[in-house]
């Protein structure tokens, strides 16, 4: 029997344009506050890691369903392993393994109340993208602890840009 | 399947015991690791981790309060230099003294369940408890806050055999929000990063659980930078008859709500230990609101079909505490492979301590488990059976075939043995100190804008305050809804005006320069909250939080002990039991060259009254023009701790001294004043003094006043004094004319004066010797009240 391999993918959902993203402004703040003034915008994203027994078909419907909301959010879907270098620097939050992630423990529960009876996991984290210019990885290092992410519990990625 | 290791502990000395202790996180001292190896020598075998973990837990300071129930040994230095000593039976004993002397028929339930439980209408119950989440929230703001306002819900839930919560209270204290990040030790959250955690902590939890967060305050000072203090609290209501539980043998033990996983183990004991550097990620809870309303939703049914006999709540120590206490008068025999778990490799003893969040256990008859399963399935509740009560007198912990664990529980509860404390009090020397050649209108913008004072608006917006629909008192009131209220007015059943009052005081700033008087200073405090929006002072009852720093140094001791008899005195004097309490103690923080720094010892006095009519309660905002305004009280020369000297660097001065022999008949009469409708508006005077009070009560209403200082009672004619001294026992009243003979008659014999009059203009006047010594324009100072608090 061929063995598939696993897919992962990402669910990325954020504002549609023209919406005010208070979030964003509130991340700009506390980098302000930091004495950190090269930052001139923060784009938050909701994402989702969807993985097990699923395809890109699937994908699109669970988040349709459970992560989208088609008033005011767009949503992004990519295979994790082919995601293209981003036009922004940005920083991925995720929790720790082990550590309770009661909304990716709802949105299991709510795969099962749509009827999908399959095998599939999900962990839920924050995508920050970071508008400004000179935002290298040692700021960005300081952006995610200082403000973003507590290493106590969370893990973070950089990706330059 | 992992299993339960056994740790050799017979044999070994007592260095090796020790190092048992810290090694495995059990924060157990000699003495008591003595005791458990004798127990075990007695028995002939060695204990397992489960057993060490269940022991370490039970006797933990946080489960067993440790320092509440010991003797104390007191050396206190008088003021002329002469020490005494005494023998103090316990700390617990004092508090407990004041509620068994005033035998109040209204107090129910007091000092022995999950909450203290009030009478309110003869057929209902009230209870309330306040809880503190210190260190958890110092290291995951938003977790920590979270998973503190779950557990004291779950505290409600728990109480007798569950109640309904109605309201959620919450205090912070905080570092200073504008501290520098330079000056920050590493591995310390910024002041600002802990407060905007904390709040969205406490406002998604209470919200999505669809609770109102109403009443509460919070706190800034350089002594809470390292150890950041946030207490929450919650008011539930219950029938009558579902205030007694009592577990029967044979009775099925079912867990029921979240499932077990490795979060917060060791909670119970780590609490119980000092803040260091490195920490490991098990000791953070996540919160899960939405399993935690299913679960209230469920036993609520549940309890009404009468289908449980006893029910608490899995807090700090997990299942090994509810558990536990549930069986410490009968007897338990528990399977943990029953028990529901996020992930499988779990060992029998994190099973057992975990603190997994929004899980309750209840012991259920037999014959009505299969009716308590419908109802948890019906709500989507995930529960397991997982051994039942007995009448052996020992809990027997079993993991599929294995023994786990055995232990006598007559002996893991006894009472006995705990060391004799040493506590040593001396009073600070204090210079009389007064403020000279102020500019009183700067000082008054300074103070409007200090955090301690400004508005909170910004944060108490955030809380849903009305869902429920019977805030009747609502955090901030008035024409543009932004004059602040002394406390919240609740009516919980509908169609009756029957109705509770709730307030808080806190004040760790006298603390620094009296316990004693600090203690007495809350009181006067809280139940000013209560009288000042109607409640009624004969029917109000306390809770005490204590949050204290380093308590095996013998003067940190010292001051908790003098805080401690203040409540006994001043609650006697004020005639208020205190119904629930609880304690946080070891609030230091260690930093790398071995210094320890203990936060400011504080004490947060909660208090509930019950009143027959919320319609006859009052806000703090002016209502008309023309009306006058009266100051009840004494003001005296009262500024050491004041906010004032505060933003004036000024460390010493004598801190307010309560008249609980004028301040309660005062109260009373108030009370009658405001219940017969004689009252427009009313304020109680604290902190930043007789302006701060007139400036907020101008905000809510954009009325002004024109206040004249000369005939206030005062034992003082400084103008300083009078404008901004905290003496306790203070109110402005705004009285109608019309009932201005009325009122006067009312409060004939006691201390107080009509000193002014509501102007149609916003704009604050005061004058003093016929001089004015304040003009101000209402929207500027309201700018600064507004603005210094930023999100």
């Amino acid at each position: 029997m061929k063995q598939k391999k696993q897919k992962i993918y990402l669910v990325q959902i954020g504002l549609k344009k023209g919406f005010f993203d208070a979030f964003g402004q509130d991340i700009v703040h506390s980098i302000q506050e930091l004495g950190i003034q090269k930052i001139e915008k923060v784009y938050v994203y909701d994402v989702y890691r969807v993985y097990g027994d699923v395809n890109l078909s699937l994908v699109k419907k669970i988040s349709q369903f459970l992560f989208l909301d088609p008033v005011a959010h767009e949503m992004k879907i990519f295979e994790y392993d082919r995601i293209s270098k981003s036009a922004f620097p940005y920083v991925e939050v995720w929790y720790k393994p082990g550590v309770t992630d009661p909304v990716a423990l709802t949105a299991m529960k709510g795969i099962k109340d749509l009827g999908i009876n399959c095998d599939v996991s999900i962990s839920c984290g924050k995508k920050y993208e970071f508008s400004g210019s000179g935002i290298g990885k040692k700021l960005l290092e300081t952006i995610a602890t200082k403000v973003l992410a507590n290493t106590l519990i969370q893990n973070y990625v950089i990706r330059e840009g | 399947m992992a299993e339960a290791s056994v740790i050799k502990i017979r044999h070994l000395e007592d260095q090796k015991l020790i190092e048992i202790s810290r090694k495995g996180l059990l924060s157990l001292n000699l003495d008591e690791m003595k005791k458990v190896q004798k127990y075990f020598m007695d028995a002939g075998r060695d204990p397992t981790d489960l057993e060490l973990e269940m022991i370490a837990q039970t006797w933990s300071e946080h489960c067993f309060h440790k320092t509440f129930k010991s003797k104390i040994q007191f050396t206190e230095v008088s003021d002329d230099g002469v020490a005494t000593t005494e023998q103090v039976s316990s700390l617990f004993s004092l508090i407990k003294q004041v509620t068994d002397r005033l035998r109040k028929k209204w107090c129910v339930s007091v000092f022995k369940d999950n909450a203290g439980i009030i009478d309110f209408d003869g057929d209902h119950c009230i209870c309330f408890k306040v809880e503190t989440h210190n260190h958890p929230s110092a290291l995951e703001p938003y977790g920590g806050a979270g998973t503190g306002i779950g557990g004291v819900i779950r505290d409600i839930l728990g109480a007798g055999l569950g109640a309904r919560p109605i309201l959620n209270t919450d205090v912070f204290c905080f570092g200073p929000l504008d501290i520098d990040h330079e000056n920050l030790q590493e591995g310390i959250f910024h002041p600002r990063r802990l407060f905007k955690g904390v709040v969205s902590g406490v406002r998604d939890y209470g919200n999505r659980m669809g609770i109102p967060t109403a009443s509460g305050a919070i706190l800034f000072d350089p002594g809470y930078i390292y150890n950041i203090l946030v207490y929450c609290g919650t008011v539930g209501i219950m029938p009558g008859w579902a205030v007694e539980k009592k577990v029967r043998s044979g009775d099925l033990i079912v867990v029921i709500g979240g499932r077990t996983g490795r979060d917060g183990i060791h909670g119970a004991t780590f609490s119980s230990a000092s803040l260091e550097k490195d920490i490991p990620t098990s000791v953070v809870q996540i919160g899960n609101p939405i399993i935690e309303k299913k679960v209230l939703d469920a036993l609520m049914i549940a309890r009404d079909r009468k289908l449980y006999s006893a029910i608490t709540d899995c807090g700090a120590g997990g299942l090994s505490s509810a558990v536990g206490e549930l069986a410490q008068d009968c007897g338990a025999e528990v399977h943990l492979e029953k028990v529901p778990l996020k992930y499988q490799d779990l060992k029998p003893w994190e099973i057992w301590v975990s603190e997994s969040q929004e899980r309750m256990v209840l012991a259920v008859p037999p014959e009505n488990y299969d009716r308590l399963k419908e109802i948890l399935d019906a709500e989507d509740v995930e529960y397991s059976c997982i051994g039942s009560f007995n009448s052996t007198k020992k809990i027997r912990i079993y993991h599929g075939k294995d023994t786990v664990g055995e232990l006598d529980l007559d002996w893991l509860f006894q009472k006995t043995s705990l060391p004799v404390l040493k506590a040593f009090y001396e009073p600070r020397k204090l210079a009389d100190m007064k403020p000279e050649n102020l500019d009183l209108k700067d000082c008054l913008v300074n103070l409007i804008s200090d955090p301690v004072i400004a508005s909170k608006e910004i944060v108490v917006r955030q809380y849903d305050h009305e869902v429920q629909a019977h805030t009747i008192v609502k955090p901030f009131l008035g024409v543009d809804g932004s004059g602040p209220s002394d406390a919240v007015v609740i009516a919980p059943l509908y169609g009756s005006k029957k109705g509770i009052v709730v307030g808080c005081g806190i004040n760790p700033w006298y603390g620094r320069i009296d316990p004693y008087l600090m203690a007495g200073c809350c009181i006067d405090e809280a139940l000013r909250n209560v009288v000042a929006c109607g409640g009624d002072p004969s029917r109000t009852a306390l809770l005490d939080n204590f949050c204290w720093g380093k308590c095996d140094d013998p003067v940190e001791l010292g001051k908790l002990v003098k805080c401690v008899k203040g409540c006994r005195d001043f609650a006697m004097k004020y005639r208020i039991p205190f119904i629930s309490g609880k304690d946080s103690l070891n609030n230091f923080f260690t930093k790398q060259d071995g210094t320890t720094i203990s936060i400011p010892g504080t004490l947060l006095i909660s208090t509930v009254s019950v009143i027959d009519d919320v319609e006859k309660t009052v806000s703090s905002d002016f209502k008309d023009a023309g009306n006058l305004i009266y100051v009840l009280g004494t003001t005296s020369e009262e500024m050491g701790g004041s906010r004032l000297f505060h933003l004036l660097n000024m460390e010493d001065g004598r801190c307010p001294v309560p008249v609980p022999e004028i301040s309660l008949p005062l109260m009373e009469k108030l009370h009658f004043a405001i219940k017969n409708g004689l009252v427009q508006s009313c304020h109680d005077c604290s902190e930043g003094g007789l302006a701060i009070a007139i400036s907020e009560m101008m905000f809510g209403s954009g009325y002004g006043a024109e206040m004249v200082l000369d005939d206030i009672v005062a034992n003082t004619d400084e103008t300083v004094f009078l404008l901004f001294s905290e003496s306790q026992g203070r109110f402005i009243v705004e009285v109608d004319e019309t009932n201005v003979e009325e009122f006067e008659r009312i409060f004939k014999g006691l201390p107080f004066c009509c000193a002014g009059r509501v102007i149609p203009d916003f704009r604050l006047k005061i004058s003093h010797r016929k001089q004015s010594v304040i003009d101000m324009d209402g929207e500027a100072l309201k700018q600064r009240w507004c603005g210094a608090i930023t999100w």
